[in-house]
């Protein structure tokens, strides 16, 4: 017997993902016309069609056109689409690991580790610092931060959600204050201060082609990799003592999840800084439309998580225009909203 | 074994001298026991040792010493996997907030059965429909459950568990929180299958009028073991629970029927 809810399980994420994709297709053409010199957006596709296929269609775009598309804006765009994209599935993955709707990447200390380790080289820039750069320095600092949540989280042994979310908070704060203070001491005339908010605020300006290879690698195989483990996760969501007697290696598994969202964030926020609020109100928004199976909500959060970021950077963009804002700024002025609206609605639909 | 309702053979579990050490202290020391093709119930006071038993047959908890065979093979030996496609828990546990539909978590009960690929099969298909209909939790296979009440709840947790197709069943305390008949039609369900069955009971009564045999734990060993008849005597649940205890026969259904109050020996 087929109840119209099965119907609808198996109908409605597929037509959300497509719904998704082509909507993330045309924000990245928008998101390459918008600017200071407008371009058509057909100019825009023709440009980005003539550099991946041989010919071309619809009138060529004149040299500085062809330019500000391919070295500028595109990249751009598209690393919105994947810093948006990993924060998004690494938010839904955690979310489901600690079966905690609060759960995100920032909440676990990712985020701070990557700042403090990136504000000191940019700030301090002398002996072993000196020598490494902040996006390097950002990963590596993302990294030491989860395996450090992850040991303190631990007690005989065993890892249970409460702990690591509570573990994760702490050092939030605690590598806050330290960022707070590398801030402060840094307050000098050249102290490198206004580099260190950008940064900190989250910022897709400095993107060119050379960001976007670690960081669509990482997202594309740690998205298929937890495809295949959609219905693991599926039985996270059971409670640790259910899935353990599915099969599940629970502690294991964790510490795998664990690990490929911290890769996955301390690769994005490495590039871009601390974009907060998508890891968090995505999946969420998400679930609401596709239901909480992993196989649904792992795709549609990346499409989505992608779409929101290219969005907004558009938005920062023109807020201020000729300048810019930090599109870290905006998606918490966005997101903040958002996720209250999201928590006075009740759960899906019950009907 | 004795079979009342001429089910045909189970899988046989059987406990073989289990201890189980949390942080150092001894939980359950040497357990023995053995249940094929039957319901066995598990009654202690509480901390006796019954939640942590299961948890050594559902893999959550590895044994100190001894050995949890399901169909003659070490649980602990053959993978996490394989050991869930022949035993299949129900056990109290902390869902969180992130919840599944119906469907979606008796979905999972085929999580041992999956390939690498998260797609299902039709058997995996066919398997979560049977279990449902057995656990008549089909008519809200699309809603929440967090939209359901404690019962409705219960049910659907079994049918995730059948939708293993297990052969083995262990179930933890499954009507706490269940009004009495809800109680009563849970275990009359799991008598019906057709399913070795371990579960850990509080009420006595329930154990004496469903279980073909009962094993009692005090202070992590086993107290006493056989039928409910042979098991629930004053003598015993005065040593075990401390309570005054005595065997009636139920007027409706012929069987024991034990009523107690608190004190010492008659």
């Amino acid at each position: 017997m087929t109840s119209p809810a099965t119907a609808a399980a198996t109908r409605r994420p597929r037509t959300t993902i497509a719904v998704l994709a082509l909507a993330c297709t045309v924000a990245v053409v928008l998101s390459v016309a918008v600017g200071s010199v407008p371009i058509a957006p057909d100019r825009v596709v023709s440009v980005i069609v003539g550099h991946v296929l041989p010919w071309h269609i619809g009138p060529p775009a004149t040299g500085v056109q062809a330019e500000i598309v391919w070295e500028f804006r595109l990249p751009r765009a598209l690393l919105g689409l994947v810093v948006g994209a990993s924060l998004a599935v690494a938010g839904a993955v955690l979310q489901a690991v600690v079966r905690n709707p609060l759960a995100d990447p920032f909440v676990f200390g990712v985020s701070s580790g990557a700042s403090v380790a990136a504000v000191a080289t940019l700030t301090l820039a002398s002996g072993v610092l000196a020598t490494v750069s902040a996006p390097v320095a950002a990963f590596a600092g993302a990294l030491a931060t989860t395996l450090a949540v992850f040991l303190l989280a631990q007690r005989r042994g065993r890892v249970t959600p409460g702990r690591l979310v509570l573990a994760g908070v702490a050092m939030s704060y605690l590598l806050s204050s330290v960022t707070s203070y590398l801030v402060l001491r840094a307050s000098t005339p050249d102290g490198g201060v206004s580099e260190v908010l950008s940064w900190l605020s989250g910022s897709l300006a400095a993107a060119d082609w050379g960001d976007l290879g670690l960081p669509a690698l990482v997202l594309v195989t740690a998205t298929v990799v937890l495809v295949l483990l959609a219905r693991t996760l599926n039985a996270f969501l059971t409670g640790d003592e259910t899935a353990a007697s599915l099969g599940v290696d629970v502690g294991r598994v964790r510490l795998i999840l664990f690990a490929v969202t911290s890769l996955l964030v301390g690769v994005v926020v490495a590039v871009s800084g601390a974009i907060g609020f998508v890891g968090l109100v995505v999946p969420h928004a998400v679930r609401m439309v596709v239901g909480s199976d992993h196989r649904w909500v792992l795709p549609a959060s990346a499409l989505a998580g992608g779409l929101l970021l290219v969005v907004v950077d558009i938005a920062a963009r023109l807020v201020i225009a000729p300048s810019e804002l930090p599109v870290g700024l905006l998606t918490a002025a966005v997101g903040a909203p958002f996720f209250l609206w999201l928590l006075r609605r009740s759960g899906r639909s019950e009907a | 074994m004795s079979d009342p309702d001429g089910r045909p053979a189970g899988a046989r579990l059987s406990i073989d001298g289990v201890s189980v050490e949390i942080a150092g202290r001894r939980i359950i020391d040497q357990i023995g026991l053995t249940a094929e093709s039957n319901v066995v119930g598990l009654v202690g006071p509480n901390g006796s040792g019954k939640s942590t038993l299961l948890r050594t047959v559902y893999r959550m908890l590895r044994p100190a010493a001894g050995q949890v065979l399901a169909e003659g093979r070490d649980v602990w030996s053959v993978g996490a996997r394989e050991a869930a496609r022949v035993t299949a828990a129900v056990v109290q546990d902390n869902p969180g907030d992130l919840e599944l539909t119906v469907a979606e978590c008796v979905a999972t009960g085929r999580v041992p059965h999956g390939r690498l690929l998260g797609t299902s099969t039709a058997d995996d298909r066919r398997a979560v429909e049977r279990a449902m209909a057995a656990a008549g939790v089909t008519a809200f296979a699309g809603r929440d459950i967090s939209t359901l009440s404690g019962g409705e709840r219960q049910r659907v947790q079994l049918a995730r568990a059948l939708a293993q197709e297990p052969r083995i069943l262990v179930l933890d305390e499954p009507t706490n929180h269940l009004d009495i008949r809800h109680q009563l039609e849970l275990l009359a369900l799991v008598r019906r299958l057709q399913v070795t069955t371990l579960v850990t009971l509080h009420d006595l009564n329930l154990a004496a009028a469903y279980c073909d045999r009962v094993v009692v734990l005090s202070q992590g060993s086993v107290a006493a073991a056989g039928t409910p008849r042979d098991v629930f005597t004053p003598d015993l649940l005065h040593a075990v629970f401390g309570v005054k205890a005595a065997g009636l026969t139920n007027p409706l259904t012929g069987q024991l029927q034990l009523v107690y109050t608190e004190g010492n020996q008659p």
